[in-house]
């Protein structure tokens, strides 16, 4: 008669195992989890950081295109008066109203990518004549490492059409593209920190004041 | 019947204390597993809640960027309808001594209401360039007396005028050829960083004042975009529409006379000569006279912000340790200069700066008890 009992006072050992086995599966299902969420929110802060930096720079080169200005200056060698804006599908050099370090006068800016690097900007201001060799001679900042960049240029092929193009030369159209579309892509397209960024300015300011746009040039350019 | 009393005895013995001790680990168990779970939730939480927040800016920055571009364009077409005629029913302002007050004077950067309403916590300015100082229209004896005003009136060294102005004309002249104690390409490629002068009468932007030799130094503090232009025709200043910051270099004024020109464009037109001797003693009107006239420009400064306006606890306090104090602070917005030609037409941009700066947008500094002008 005392079997019963002797029996209940002990687990078999198919029910430990089983139990063993689902503690087991529980905790380390439970550890697992809590590794993964820290670390992905070890990475999220600096991802994090890393992206409102982004943001930030995204968002100056956006108004700094906003405010593109048609600067004009006159080249020693022929006397002519010529609008600066040199598009590139690779590299942008063009003078606006903004100046990250809030400097009075209007800022020369280039935008361009080195292979395995990032993307640099450059920065001087434009003063009143042309710019291009205080941008040599300037010390680039890496603005957006690990990332290659391309630039697409609207301009008006017929008051109807309009058109993107990937060069734009003002010293030839005399007069800036009516958008810019610069898009940002990782050089390494599995890392999962980087991803695609795309800037679309609209610029306000196409022509010069008195200078006139050569319009044979900027729809057959 | 013994032998069930003795089992019924054994049972309790046997059976409870092991169950006992099973109840106490499963707890822990139980517990551990609330607490790891907590922390991830926990985690979870904050991290959805972050990229929440982060999407909450995002698309307050988008609205707020097109709310003010949509202000913007109503701003130009406020400037367009300027030109079209009134309506039938139009009702036009008038001062309390029923005198018509003229419409466009209304862009002297005061807070605007415009026909087509923009959100109330948009905040639109326009300035007529007609209240700025032309640049590129100003002749050489004029300037000389706006150096000669920075200078200290008649304290000013004559040589020092002299050299300004020299650099002045070889910036503007289209030569390379340097004048009397004057500056050319040899001196600005001398500078770090090197450049070289504009050698043209027309300037493309306000701010290339400030590269001119020596300039930088007589204008520092000075708001230029709010005090100088460089479009339009107009060689004269409208007072009706004039910056604090180009009166403050006119030859003739004063902060007391500058601050009285304002108390009384607030209440009437300054129309004809007549009302402006009520404001400007002789003496100095004769200053002031080859300088002013009453034209307005079809170039315009838009001005537009999200307001900011001091809360009332804070107008107190200053109120208190200041005698006037601007109830909107807001020194920085979206500007753009425009050019309107026609009703038909949009206007056509010259300047965007997504960073301007407002030119003093104060109220008149005086109190109506000493006014230099009958009432």
């Amino acid at each position: 008669m005392n079997s019963p009992a002797t029996r209940q006072a002990a687990f078999t050992l198919i029910e430990v195992i089983l139990a063993l086995a689902l503690t087991a599966m529980l905790l380390g299902l439970l550890s697992t989890g809590v590794f993964i969420v820290a670390e992905d929110w070890n990475r999220n802060t600096d991802v994090l950081d890393e992206t409102l930096d982004e943001a930030l720079a995204i968002l100056q080169i956006d108004r700094a295109l906003h405010g593109a200005f048609p600067h004009s200056f006159i080249n020693r060698e022929n006397l002519s008066r010529e609008i600066y804006f040199a598009g590139e599908d690779d590299s942008l050099r063009w003078v606006s109203t903004v100046s990250p370090q809030r400097n009075a006068g209007l800022t020369a800016w280039e935008l361009f990518a080195i292979n395995g690097e990032g993307v640099y900007l450059n920065l001087v201001p434009a003063f009143s004549d042309n710019p291009e060799v205080r941008l040599e001679q300037a010390e680039p900042q890496l603005i957006f490492p690990g990332y290659d960049i391309e630039f697409a240029y609207l301009f008006e092929e017929t008051e109807e059409n309009q058109e993107w193009t990937d060069e734009w030369d003002a010293v030839e159209s005399l007069s800036l593209p009516l958008a810019v579309y610069v898009r940002l892509e990782p050089f390494d397209a599995q890392d999962s920190n980087t991803q695609t960024r795309e800037i679309l300015a609209r610029v306000r300011n196409n022509t010069h004041r008195s200078i006139r746009p050569n319009l044979n040039v900027v729809g057959g350019l | 019947m013994s032998s069930v009393g003795s089992e019924v005895m054994l049972f309790p013995r046997t059976r409870l204390q092991p169950i006992h001790r099973q109840k106490g680990s499963v707890l822990i168990i139980v517990l551990w597993t609330a607490v790891l779970l907590t922390v991830l939730v926990t985690a979870m939480a904050s991290k959805v809640r972050l990229s929440a927040q982060t999407v909450v800016h995002n698309q307050d920055a988008s609205v707020a960027w097109a709310e003010l571009m949509g202000a913007v364009s109503k701003a130009e077409m406020e400037l367009m309808l300027g030109l079209m005629a009134p309506p039938i029913d139009f009702q036009p302002e008038l001062t309390e001594d029923g005198e018509v007050r003229r419409d466009e004077y209304r862009f002297n950067g005061q807070a605007l209401e415009l026909h087509y309403p923009v959100s109330e916590d948009i905040v639109v300015r326009i300035y007529n360039h007609s209240g700025k100082i032309n640049l590129n229209r100003i002749p050489r004896r004029n300037m000389q007396m706006l150096i000669e005003k920075r200078l200290g009136g008649l304290d000013a060294d004559p040589e020092e005028v002299q050299d300004l102005l020299a650099a002045w004309t070889d910036w503007t002249d289209l030569n390379d050829l340097e004048g009397l104690n004057g500056a050319e390409e040899e001196y600005y490629q001398s500078l770090t960083p090197g450049y070289s002068p504009r050698n043209n009468p027309e300037l493309d932007s306000v701010d290339e004042l400030l590269h001119v030799r020596g300039f930088a130094e007589l204008f520092e503090g000075v708001n230029l975009d709010a005090a100088f232009t460089i479009y339009g025709n107009e060689r004269q200043i409208n007072l009706n529409l004039a910056t604090r910051e180009a009166m403050r270099l006119l030859p003739g004024l004063n902060e007391e006379l500058i601050e009285n020109i304002i108390a009384f464009r607030e209440r009437e037109d300054i129309s004809n000569r007549v009302k402006i001797a009520e404001i400007i003693p002789f003496e100095n009107l004769q200053e002031l006279s080859p300088w002013i006239g009453n034209n307005t420009s079809q170039v315009y400064s838009v001005f537009v912000y999200p307001k900011n306006d001091l809360d009332e606890g804070t107008l107190e306090r200053l109120l208190e340790t200041q005698e006037f104090v601007n109830p909107d602070p807001v020194s920085q917005a979206y500007m753009e200069i425009v050019e309107v030609r026609s009703y038909n037409n949009p206007p056509r941009v010259y300047m965007i700066d997504p960073y301007g700066q407002l030119p003093d947008t104060a109220p008149a500094r005086v109190h109506p008890e000493d006014y230099l002008f009958p009432l």
